[in-house]
């Protein structure tokens, strides 16, 4: 197991080091801009950091490391679970770093957790289509996922204002049924990728 | 004690079934799995490493079923597959500290003397290497967790004459301890033969044979014959069979072989390449 | 002890082992009760196949140039004279009728095969 955290900790320093930049930027923009792009700004990381993981997968989906994997002693429970914790890992990473933007802006926290939870529900809904039917057809499925994300977000814009109006402490129960779902998530794709033919 | 069993092994899939194999490996035994392309090698060693799920029959490695003593059963077996699919952002160094994280036995010092032994680079990305130098980083890989059997998918395949000998001279090594043994899948033979204790050969996913490989010597022989001669012959003895215009050569039982008529010995490759013909024509 | 494989060679592998083997035995290279490598460990350190070697050893143990002791390995048996004498007679034997399978192919009689072997032997004294 910790081996395959360490071999997703390298694969994300050498490839998705664009992610990082992208999401530190956003981050800033978000916690910064002005209210009536802060929505965008705002969904935008947590919409890229929702999508690390399941091109982690994509990557030992075209390196045949998944294939590997199964030659070693770790059981496929094991690969799974490795990734959803990468995930909850790379979704508090973001949170707290755009919490650190938002104080150092003395922005205040509200909207925080909204974002921690859109990072986690996007993977919470990717993942499992990704461990059954392979990257490919999971990325297709992330179009579909994003596109709907995007009218959220449009529409939340619109109607409310998230980025001012969610406040931070409200949002907590969110935030913990976001993991709840999470969890079913992950159950969910330990059984769906026991049954596939690698 | 066997290092692997195979019982009645089978593996369906739409128009092609593997199976059913029964084959037997003892420790101290190395075993040579021979086979065309597509003849099933790759998928007889997935199901032993119950990577793919098997429709029949029991793998047993060193009398356990496979699927109650993996994962960690999987300690005890290093696996060079194919194709070699490490990360290609991953230098060797960083290969090794990942297997540090998986295999409980890792053995980092003997994995250092593999890479200096390859003279494979540490800091190299795995993209940029060689397909020998990949097929060298699996081998030090599979050699350094203190496995008991290994099982390697055309390890030889991609390698320089030199390398070869190389790795050759490591599997041998590798079963000078008797409690420990050596699965090999390969379609060429020739530097293989001599190192086999026993050999199996694997056709349109059906076992064609496995025996100790002097007896295959012993057993079968080549009989080169003018057509006339040939059509004296019992077509049932024969068992392959390959013509010229100028003569037959013919694979038969020694003991099938007319009298006085002259039996050549046979390699093992010229063994399986004329068995496979005899198997179409029938 | 010296041995060599030959993968060139028609002769099986497991024989050129024993016939170096009982060369070596044979010429005093090897002493009485010397003790061999192992089975295991000759295999691995020619590359071949434990059977073959084993197969080897067998045949020698058969035909009387070493002896086993449990636990212990094998060892090169006592030379008795008359089994040498028997397998070089053998060997003689085998060379004599090669020749003479040779010299009926090209109409050579058995006397001047004859004088051809006195002719041979003279001059080597």
């Amino acid at each position: 197991m910790k081996g395959l955290l360490l071999k997703d900790w390298y694969l994300i320093l050498r490839y998705q080091r664009a992610f990082l930049i992208v999401v530190v930027a956003f981050s800033i923009g978000s916690a910064t801009a002005g209210k009536a792009v802060s929505a965008f700004f705002a969904f935008y990381p947590c919409l890229m950091t929702g999508l690390m993981v399941p091109s982690l997968i994509a990557y030992d989906e075209k390196e045949k490391w998944n294939v590997y994997a199964q030659t070693l002693p770790l059981t496929r429970t094991q690969y799974v679970t490795g990734k959803y914790l990468m995930g909850l890992c790379i979704a508090a990473a973001m949170t707290v770093l755009c919490a650190l933007i938002m104080l150092v802006d003395r922005a205040g926290l509200s909207g925080l957790s909204i974002r921690f939870v859109a990072c986690l529900v996007m993977q919470a809904l990717l993942l499992p289509f990704q461990l059954w039917l392979g990257a490919e057809k999971g990325r297709l499925l992330y179009g579909v996922v994003a596109g709907v994300f995007a009218v959220l977000a449009v529409g939340g814009w619109m109607s409310v204002d998230l980025g001012g109006d969610m406040p931070a402490v409200g949002g907590i129960p969110l935030a913990l049924a976001a993991i709840v779902l999470y969890i079913a998530s992950w159950r969910l794709s330990v059984a769906l990728y026991q049954k596939r033919e690698l | 004690m066997n290092a692997l069993e195979l019982k009645q092994l089978e593996k369906r899939y739409d128009g092609f079934t593997l199976g059913p194999l029964d084959l037997t490996l003892p420790s101290g035994a190395i075993l040579g799995l021979i086979g065309e392309n597509g003849a099933g090698k790759t998928t007889t060693i997935k199901l032993i490493l119950d990577m793919i799920r098997r429709d029949g029959g029991a793998v047993r490695l060193f009398g356990k079923d496979n699927r109650e003593s993996f994962p960690l059963g999987k300690e005890d077996v290093g696996v060079v597959l194919d194709e070699v699919s490490f990360s290609e952002c991953l230098t060797a160094a960083e290969v090794g500290k990942i297997m540090r994280g998986v295999f409980r036995n890792w053995d980092a010092a003997a994995f250092e003397g593999y890479l200096r032994r390859f003279d494979l680079p540490e800091k190299k990305r795995f993209k940029e290497f060689s397909l020998g130098m990949k097929k060298k980083l699996g081998i030090a890989v599979a050699l350094s967790h203190r496995a008991k059997l290994l099982i390697l998918d055309e390890p030889t395949g991609g390698l320089d004459p030199v390398a070869r000998d190389e790795v050759v001279g490591i599997f041998s090594e590798f079963t000078r301890d008797a409690s420990r043994a050596v699965l090999i899948s390969s379609h060429i033979v020739s530097d293989l033969e001599k190192l086999c204790d026993y050999i199996a050969f694997l056709h349109k996913g059906k076992l064609m044979l496995c025996e100790e490989k002097d007896r295959l010597y012993e057993e079968y022989g080549v009989l080169r014959c003018a057509r006339e001669d040939f059509a004296a012959i019992d077509p049932a003895a024969v068992l392959g069979k390959r013509e010229t215009p100028y003569g037959v050569e013919a694979l038969l039982r020694r003991e099938d072989a007319p009298r006085g008529m002259d039996v050549g010995r046979v390699d093992i490759e010229e063994l399986f390449v004329l068995m496979a013909r005899g198997g179409e024509g029938k | 002890m010296n041995l060599w494989i030959d993968n060139k060679s028609s002769a099986p592998i497991y024989e050129q082992i024993a016939t170096q083997l009982k060369t070596q035995i044979i010429s005093g290279a090897l002493r009485e009760d010397e003790l061999l490598p192992s089975i295991r460990s000759l295999a691995k350190d020619l590359r071949i196949s434990v059977i073959t070697t084993k197969r080897a050893y067998d045949e020698l143990e058969r035909e009387g140039f070493l002896y086993t002791v449990a636990g212990k390995g094998c060892f090169v048996a006592a030379k008795n004279v008359e089994l040498l004498r028997e397998e070089n007679l053998k060997a003689i034997e085998e060379h004599l009728a090669a020749a003479a399978q040779l010299a009926a192919s090209c109409n050579v009689s058995t006397a001047e095969l004859a004088e051809m072997l006195r002719l041979l032997t003279e001059g080597e004294r």
